[in-house]
């Protein structure tokens, strides 16, 4: 079978990625009777490890989900601006909720129509109403605490499962700001355990997650609880550093993937039904390594959307510093949001953005130390004199899509494996730039309002540089219409009766808020849509 | 009128004493300018020429005594009394950094620079880590400028006018120690009244919501 070994017997459903989307799919589909199996690219990490990981991170800056083999992880960027991707995803049993925020907010209904309302990029093909019902049970799922106080927030139908996070120190101060501004704040929802639940222990203010990007304690969300539960069905097998390099077709079905364990053998797995749930990047990639005589610009993709219309959420900041204290650094995450203009503005020339205050704000002792020829009293003045009085306030913008932000095969440069590495082509438009000026400009008048001194922002000048939030969004995106997307309402490829693609790929637009939350209910309803295919 | 050429000039002392100030002086800043390109060049000739250069690569580990003159100057660089318990982790951390042969050396090059500097100041035969906190921090304030962070043009005219081996010192030695007292031990945070800070779990998990209990309750007058 040229050198090829059959992996297993051939279940029902055979799931690429072991991320968000995927751990969430495996699970509910087990939890209906489905036999699935779970192929993912990087190792499993054992969770009993995490408070080591964290030590070795704090102590020697030693990342745990670092790649283990930058070679299989290469890509390449062809556009105006340098994306970074080696430090945004992470191959690994959990995905990106290894080391992701938690944030965990809904899109807005403004957000599923832009189309119809601002006469720009395009319209979902499914409204918020219809969502909506995941939302609530991608809450449960994922644990997110929070309370119903965003006075922009839009309808839904189910309380948050846990209690909120309460208004730091810091945020209760800077409410001074935003009250004078007129801007309303309110508490943010976090895939973050403020109480005991799916049994994890509640968050005990180790202040990693947020700098550091790991919980020792596993109290914030991460899909390996999702791929532990589906385990203990009996009805699914997890195949970790399974490399996807191919998805065969027959003309009209998919019939089999074919991936490389380390020691560059290949196997090849069949199944009835296969879901795509590899991040929008690599899930793009290997539609595009799957060619074939039906499908010669990739597989699914004879409306040549895949790969295009890449988005991220772009940040902006700036920085104040306040006449008083705010004891920073006391916890990993921000406390509190205003989602006012993610709404309350038309879109025509800027767009939406949402903007939330920093609870590790201004340098550290250590900070302060690397940059000081101080010893002893002196030292220690210093630090008192300078910690704790910065105030950093972020906008989260929202990107719109166009064609030209693209992920391609580069071709020349390949993985370990052979294959073609993604190349990057991304680019930030004026309407982003504007944007970006509104966000700081409403950011300086809370500023102003504190009364902060010397303001910085990030960037040598406003607005002019970004910092990349690591949401890759759109390169599969859905729609009604065959032409101009890749899957349909329900996640199910256009072409390809058996293929879903999951993730915030699917994306039409992204809106300005985290999609995390958006990828785990559309997940759900796409498992209660495969379920009722199989019945 | 023919201008007179240079070997024909006659020259007063005024302008003699000008020229050579000149020449000196543009050798002088081409030195500080150029030192490490000049070092390189003279290690290139040493090399030709055979002839020894630099110490050889040391070997082993600090001794004990060695060591009691580290932490005794990593005592120095906190208020009195505050390293504690924490000279345990400060002591593995150099255990750790000076397996590197380089450091090695810098950490030992820097307890004969602060025993050397303790004779003499206080003459007699008395180690840098049999003095006092306020005798150790004198010895450190002979060999090294103080600089708060942001206060770019001292730190600047500190590497232009210190030594190499001083500039060193205070790099591979004492910023090292620094950062790891600040990074790895608790030192730090208890400067700024906490007790709970990243890589430690609160008592009180909504602490975060209140003042420190050993807040400092600075404003800005």
């Amino acid at each position: 079978m040229d050198g090829r070994r059959n992996s297993l017997e051939i279940p029902d459903v055979c799931i690429i990625g072991a991320g968000l989307a995927g751990g969430l799919i495996a699970y509910e589909l087990a939890s209906k009777g489905l036999k699935v199996v779970v192929l993912e690219a990087g190792p499993r990490h054992d969770l009993s490890n995490r408070f080591s990981d964290m030590e070795d991170l704090l102590r020697h800056d030693k990342k745990p989900w670092a790649s283990n083999n930058p070679r299989r992880d290469v890509y390449t960027n062809a556009g105006p601006v340098e994306y970074p991707l080696r430090s945004a995803r992470v191959k690994a049993v959990g995905g990106t909720t290894l080391h992701w925020g938690g944030l965990a907010p809904r899109l807005y209904e403004t957000d599923f129509r832009m189309r119809s309302l601002y006469g720009l990029a395009v319209d979902w093909p499914i409204t918020y109403d219809e969502i909506e019902p995941y939302y609530g049970k991608a809450e449960v799922a994922l644990g997110v605490a929070g309370i119903a106080d965003n006075p922009f927030a839009s309808y839904r139908s189910s309380d948050y499962p846990l209690p909120p996070f309460p208004f730091s120190y810091a945020d209760q101060v800077l409410k001074k700001g935003w009250n004078k501004t007129g801007i309303a704040v309110h508490s943010i929802p976090w895939a973050r355990n403020s109480v005991p639940y799916q049994h994890r222990p509640a968050c005990q203010a180790f202040s990693t997650c947020g700098s550091h990007r790991i919980c020792p304690i596993v109290a914030q969300y991460t899909s390996e609880g999702h791929i532990g539960l589906a385990e203990k069905t009996g009805r699914v097998r997890l195949i970790p550093d399974a490399n996807v390099s191919r998805i065969n077709e027959d003309g009209s079905r998919v019939t089999s993937v074919i991936y490389a364990t380390p020691d560059k053998t290949e196997h090849e797995q069949g199944a009835r039904c296969f879901v795509l749930a590899a991040h929008a990047i690599e899930s793009a990639r290997l539609l595009l390594l799957s060619k074939s005589g039906r499908f010669p610009d990739g597989l699914a993709n004879s409306s040549g959307q895949v790969g295009k219309n890449f988005m991220e959420h772009l940040s902006v900041w700036v920085e104040g510093r306040l006449k008083e204290s705010v004891y920073p650094y006391r916890i990993g995450f921000g406390t509190a949001e205003s989602h006012q203009f993610c709404v309350s503005k038309k879109r025509g020339e800027t767009g939406a953005f949402k903007i939330g205050s920093k609870n590790n704000a201004g340098p550290r002792p250590a900070d302060i130390v690397a940059n000081s020829g101080n010893w002893g009293v002196e030292l220690e003045e210093e630090i008192k004199e300078l910690f704790g009085r910065n105030a950093v306030i972020v906008a989260s913008l929202e990107q719109l899509p166009v064609e030209s932000n693209s992920i391609t095969l580069d071709p020349t440069v390949k993985d370990c494996f052979g294959n073609p590495a993604p190349r990057i082509t991304y680019s930030i438009g004026n309407y982003e730039r504007r944007t970006a000026k509104e966000a700081v400009a409403t950011i300086e008048k809370v500023l102003d309002a504190l009364d902060v001194s010397e303001m910085m922002h990030s960037g040598r000048q406003a607005a002019d540089d970004f910092v990349f939030n690591c949401h890759h969004l759109g390169t599969c995106r859905m729609g009604g219409d065959p032409e101009t997307s890749v899957v349909d309402p329900n996640l199910r490829a256009h072409d390809v009766t058996n293929l879903f693609i999951v993730g915030s790929g699917a994306f039409p637009t992204g809106g300005s808020v985290q999609p995390s939350l958006t990828i785990a209910a559309l997940a759900i309803r796409c498992a209660d849509y495969i379920t009722k295919d199989f019945r | 009128m023919k201008k007179e050429s240079f070997s024909e000039k006659t020259w007063t002392r005024r302008e003699v004493f000008r020229l050579l100030f000149g020449i000196g002086f543009s050798v002088g800043i081409a030195s500080f300018v150029l030192k490490d390109q000049l070092r390189k060049l003279m290690r290139i000739v040493a090399g030709r020429l055979h002839l020894k250069w630099g110490q050889p690569p040391p070997a082993g580990s600090l001794s004990a005594v060695e060591m009691q003159s580290i932490i005794a100057l990593a005592e120095v660089l906190v208020p009195v009394g505050m390293l504690g318990n924490s000279a345990d982790l400060v002591r593995d951390h150099v255990n750790d950094r000076t397996k590197n042969v380089y450091d090695l050396r810098e950490y030992r090059n820097a307890v004969v620079r602060l025993d050397e500097t303790s004779h003499r100041i206080f003459g007699g035969a008395q180690r840098f880590a049999d003095l006092t906190y306020a005798e150790r921090d004198k010895v450190l304030s002979a060999i090294l400028w103080r600089y708060r962070s942001g206060q770019y043009l001292k730190r600047r005219l500190e590497r232009m006018f210190l030594s190499r081996r001083k500039l060193w010192f205070r790099e591979s030695v004492v910023k090292d120690l620094l950062i790891a007292i600040f990074q790895k031990t608790p030192v730090g945070w208890a400067m700024v009244g906490y007790s709970h800070y990243p890589g430690v779990p609160a008592v009180d998990p909504r602490d975060y919501t209140k003042l420190p209990a050993g807040s400092l309750m600075r404003t800005e007058g």
